[in-house]
């Protein structure tokens, strides 16, 4: 099966990692970890890639990347507590347990 | 300089008048205006990257706009304690403003860079029902809000502004005139973490957390009286908006079963559209709320995976087909 999506690592240094006339071009999806997601087969979404020196990974490659980042901000959730909070007043505090993501093919 | 036709290899034709049906691409000159004109295509809208925050922030506050934006207030994670810092945004980078009296969190922030307001919110051991007003380098108080809330809506400017729903789940509104508060209109539906645009007299008070699912209602306020407006294609909360009542735009935060969304959508006055999703879903983020629908920016807030983060995403509405100019004699 052809595959939809590919994925890389690049960190986001901000005004101009993805400029207004990739952005016309190319679907974007970021993930945690500096993963991101943009159309396979795609010579705008290739040329993005090697202008960010970003590090192409498998599908499975990024699903671990992403994982990891998930399972820490999750152990980091589950490990703060305050005594007597309630948890929904523990997620009007610092928000709802990460979700753990499942990336695209 | 280089003739048109020596670059191109044609000449460009001289006309009294626009060519009544052009076509994409085609270049005149506008003998009467003296404009150099070509029509151009549709040109899509877009979230590009800007300047990073100097520090990582949720249920942070924003006002301004795309290149004059200010963002202040908000929690900083580890160990997840109110801030009172303000950065200033010049369309690239992120600088330093005054710090707030009152650090806090989840508070209605709205204006301009040089004129903003930050009205109650979560301090330190509670709610807060202070104002603070930014002059473009200091915070002064301003008058009290009527009910201490949080996680509420809020739009306007420094000397006509609005506050409405939040937590605890409070259907009122305030109103403030630059000095003091005072009552509004009742809103329907409420809800806190709920997303907002407009003027004090033209607002919107768009999705919110009311308990599950997330709203996908719109409610628009008249200065007086709350009625039901337009319908989200994504019903949701903790997302933010720019805007006015008739051209307003919202931007991700959480979707009806609360996970991130990466949504975008433009309001027209009575009708939500689909736009460009965002790069980056988050939520508990803010906005330079007081842009226009076609240019504003969304900063901090949380991400999967990340507390808060310090990105910025830069919105520019679409351009439909059209004449545009090149040049002018």
């Amino acid at each position: 099966m052809s595959k939809t999506y590919q994925y890389c690592v690049a960190e986001n240094w901000g005004k101009g990692f993805i400029d207004h006339k990739e952005s016309e071009k190319i679907t974007f999806k970021s993930f945690p970890g500096n993963v991101w997601q943009v159309p396979a087969h795609n010579k705008d979404a290739n040329l993005w890639i090697h202008k960010v020196l970003g590090t192409p990974k498998t599908v499975s490659e990024a699903q671990t990347i992403v994982d990891a980042v998930i399972s820490a901000a999750q152990t980091t959730w589950d490990n703060d507590n305050i005594e007597g909070e309630s948890t929904e007043q523990k997620v009007e505090r610092i928000g709802a347990r990460p979700l753990n993501i499942t990336l695209e093919e | 300089m280089a003739e048109y036709k020596d670059a191109k290899g044609i000449k460009v034709q001289s006309l009294s008048a626009d060519p009544p049906a052009p076509f994409v691409g085609q270049v005149w000159y506008n003998t009467t205006s003296g404009d150099l004109k070509y029509y151009g295509d549709a040109i899509p809208a877009t979230w590009a990257t800007g300047g990073s925050l100097g520090t990582a922030k949720y249920q942070t506050s924003g006002a301004g706009t795309k290149t004059a934006a200010l963002n202040f207030g908000g929690a900083v994670p580890s160990p997840y304690v109110p801030t009172n810092l303000t950065e200033e945004y010049d369309g690239s980078a992120w600088t330093a403003g005054g710090t707030l009296s009152t650090s806090r969190r989840a508070g209605a922030g709205f204006g301009l860079q040089t004129a903003a307001l930050l009205a109650t919110g979560t301090a330190v051991p509670g709610r807060t029902n202070s104002t603070e007003e930014y002059d473009g380098s200091t915070w002064t108080a301003g008058g009290n809000v009527g009910s201490s809330k949080t996680q509420l809506g809020g739009c306007g400017i420094q000397t006509a502004g609005l506050i409405f729903g939040g937590s605890p789940l409070p259907l009122t509104s305030e109103e403030y005139n630059g000095s003091a508060w005072t009552a509004g209109g009742t809103l329907t539906n409420g809800g806190f973490d709920i997303m907002s645009a407009g003027t004090q007299t033209a607002a919107l008070a768009i999705g919110g957390d009311g308990g599950p699912p997330d709203r996908d209602t719109t409610e628009e306020y008249d200065g007086t009286t709350w009625t039901a407006g337009g319908t989200l294609n994504t019903g949701g909360s903790q997302g933010a908006g720019a805007g006015t009542q008739t051209a307003a735009i919202i931007f991700s935060g959480n979707n009806a079963s609360n996970s991130f969304t990466n949504r975008t959508e433009i309001y027209d006055g009575s009708t939500w559209t689909n736009s460009v999703n965002i790069n980056t879903a988050r939520n508990w983020f803010a906005s330079s709320i007081n842009s226009p629908q076609s240019s504003t920016i969304a900063f901090g807030g949380e991400t999967s995976g990340l507390p808060a983060t310090t990105e910025t995403e830069e919105f520019t509405g679409a351009t439909p087909a059209g004449v545009r100019i090149i040049g002018t004699d």
